[in-house]
């Protein structure tokens, strides 16, 4: 199943985040890692990718190096230490959030009853 | 490894980003995910061909990633409309206040606030098209306005040509203001009705045209003929210029406020950055290289000479005998001290002090005194005055010749400048015009360890016509303390001539700004104007000096010394 665009926007710097925080990636790399841990509910394409992996590089959430693969030069980010404050927060506000809307969806208990 | 060229795409792609290295770099990301997207469609069987254009498509809108890329790699400005808002507040009290307290800032603080207001326009463009116009207008006024305040005062560009440029940049700077009050009231219109202080958007509008339409005539008179304005003018302009400057800033900041109550945003789009880019880059040139060229003769240094007077031959009792005669008119002593014997044997047969009061109102009557306001500013502020005299020819009378000094001190706050100045050859040229002969004194003098010490001008011009061969302005480096001492000869012709297309007065020209001293004398000391603290004119005293024709300059025959009083 296929998540609408407009639920997955907020969340895509979280994934990203999330998913370079356990090892060095590059860009194809992250798309799999997310298709794959997500079996195939998140799809990023590269016009969304790369752009918030440039602004969070320019937010120093990321720095990159270049490596030698498969004959041509081939870009890694990793995570800084405010990355990883940032994740941390985006966690914790997706846990706030998703847990808010569970209880909603749940009904558990209407106004004024 | 089979490789591909991706080059068609990836130079689409890329376009966007300006820097070269920040393009290549983003290019070989993406060239390394199209090949890692290629070989993997390679993999599962797919031909070259389709492997390549499935690896492409999968990019997903070309277009919207290059335009995100370009987003991401720009250094233009992109501020939220509280900061773009907050900018274009604190651009017009810089581009208003000219903070002349920091003597020498007046042209960074208006050149901060300029740039400031143009950012903040483009920023707040984005979100309405009269303040995207108005972003237009004021970029094209900024370049004007930069010929008239920045180039022309050092390359002295041609009178019309910089009067029209002025006219353009004035006229612009009406509109610019009132396009972005127009801009900003439909932009918080729909938030008006919670806000409970009324914004004075109509009283705004109405006062900046009012000031921009009087500006402009005047600049318009003014290039016509140099005589439109009056005390009374001048005041009133200033009057109503304080009154705009308290409406429009009401304006903008309960419209600044407003706007961050209703939480208005605005988006962000990919157009016009070049021509921001070509507005700031444009002021920038024009006037880096002027401030450059500023500094670096702000740091010259005057060389210096211990000095003497003994310059001429002259017994001790005939010194003193012309010397007495010139103190008798109220000439400071330090003044007649200063000046070398050559130049006191001028003043030899120079008439006693009761021949003076005799001849005061019959050889030069002043008709008026007036202001104008400097050509081109704000309308703000008066920058020179300027006097209008007759003179009327004593028969037998045509050569004459001018003394005048100044007391002059750069102040405690002295910006480390040097200072222009300029007897004003348009008020001899008509007076020369049966002259034959021109000459001149200059003294430039400081005390430093108890000693005279004579200060070398720095650079000293000439005009040299068939007529005349005057300075007509001298260089020198600012110093606390200095006294100029300036004596030149000029001719009458044999009819009575009416000053009044003269401007008669000394101009120092600090930093680019006019400060003139009146052509005439006070027995008051003054402080002058230079830049709110530099300059202190004590006393101008103008001597005439009469001698028959043919000029010769061993042939004084008799001398008078003037002083005119306010």
């Amino acid at each position: 199943m296929k998540i609408s665009k407009e639920l997955a926007k907020g969340s895509t710097a979280l994934l990203v985040l999330s998913v370079i925080s356990k090892k060095d990636m590059y860009g194809y790399q992250i798309i799999k890692t997310i298709e794959m841990a997500s079996e195939d509910v998140f799809s990023l394409n590269e016009g969304t990718l790369y752009p918030i992996l440039h602004s969070l590089e320019a937010e120093k959430c990321l720095e990159s190096y270049w490596c030698e693969a498969e004959g041509r030069k081939r870009k890694y980010y990793k995570l800084t230490t405010k990355g990883l404050k940032e994740l941390a927060g985006r966690e914790q506000e997706w846990n706030t959030f998703s847990t808010a809307v569970t209880k909603v969806l749940g009904g558990v208990k209407l106004a004024g009853t | 490894m089979q490789e591909h060229n991706f080059d068609e795409i990836l130079d689409f792609l890329c376009s966007g980003i300006m820097i070269k290295s920040e393009r290549q770099s983003v290019r070989d990301e993406l060239y390394d995910h199209l090949m890692c997207r290629y070989e993997t469609n390679l993999a599962v069987g797919m031909g070259e061909k389709t492997a390549a254009e499935s690896a492409i498509s999968d990019l997903g809108d070309k277009n919207t990633l290059r335009f995100k890329l370009s987003q991401v790699h720009s250094y233009y400005p992109k501020l939220s409309m509280k900061k773009a808002m907050n900018l274009l507040i604190f651009g017009y009290i810089f581009m208003h206040f000219h903070f002349s307290f920091f003597t020498g800032m007046k042209e960074i603080t208006s050149f901060i606030g300029t740039v400031c207001t143009i950012i903040a326009l483009y920023c707040l463009g984005k979100a309405n098209k009269k303040i995207k116009a108005s972003f237009y207008i004021k970029s094209v006024a900024s370049v004007f306005s930069c010929i008239v305040y920045a180039i022309e005062p050092i390359y002295s560009l041609p009178f019309m040509f910089t009067a029209v440029c002025g006219i353009i940049s004035s006229v612009l700077t009406l509109f610019y203001f009132v396009f972005a009050i127009l801009g900003l009231k439909e932009l918080v219109e729909p938030y008006n009705s919670v806000y409970t202080k009324k914004i004075p958007f109509g009283l705004s509008i109405f006062f900046n045209l009012i000031i921009g339409i009087f500006n402009t005539i005047i600049l318009i008179l003014l290039l016509l003929d140099g005589e439109t304005s009056t005390d009374i003018q001048s005041t009133l302009l200033f009057i109503v210029t304080i009154f705009m400057f308290i409406v429009d800033l009401v304006v903008l900041i309960r419209s600044s406020k407003l706007l961050w109550q209703s939480d208005h945003e605005y988006k962000i789009e990919d157009s016009s950055k070049k021509k921001v880019v070509a507005a700031i880059v444009a002021i920038a040139v024009a006037v880096v290289p002027t401030v450059a060229v500023d500094i670096s003769l702000a740091n010259q240094k005057a060389v210096t000479s211990v000095y003497s007077i003994e310059d001429y031959d002259m017994s001790q009792d005939e010194y003193e005998r012309i010397c007495n005669k010139i103190l008798a008119y109220g000439i400071p002593e330090k003044v007649v001290d200063s000046m070398p014997k050559s130049e006191i044997a001028n003043y030899t047969d120079c008439f006693e002090i009761t021949e003076y009061s005799q001849r005061e109102q019959s050889f030069m009557t002043y008709k008026n005194y007036y202001y104008m306001p400097e050509l081109f500013s704000d309308g703000t502020h008066v920058a020179y005055s300027s006097v209008l005299f007759e003179i009327k020819e004593p028969e037998g009378r045509s050569h004459y010749r001018i003394l005048s000094w100044i007391d002059y001190s750069a102040g405690k706050r002295k910006y480390d400048d040097s200072f222009y100045f300029i007897f004003n050859d348009n008020a001899f040229t008509p007076l020369n015009y049966s002259g034959e002969y021109n000459d001149n004194f200059l003294l430039i003098m400081s005390e430093e360890d108890g000693r005279l010490i004579r200060n070398e001008p720095l650079d000293v011009y000439t005009d040299k016509t068939a007529l005349t061969d005057n300075i007509t302005g001298v260089r020198f480096e600012s110093k606390e303390n200095l006294l100029i001492v300036h004596a030149v000869d000029f001719n009458l012709g044999k009819t009575s001539y009416l000053g009044n297309d003269s401007d008669n007065y000394i101009e120092f020209i600090h930093r680019n700004s006019v400060v003139s001293f009146p052509f005439r004398s006070s027995a008051d000391v003054k402080k002058y104007n230079i830049n709110g603290e530099l300059g202190y004119a004590s006393k101008q005293i103008y001597g005439m000096v009469h001698v028959p024709m043919p000029y010769e300059k061993d042939e004084y025959k008799d001398v008078t010394i003037l002083e005119v009083t306010e």
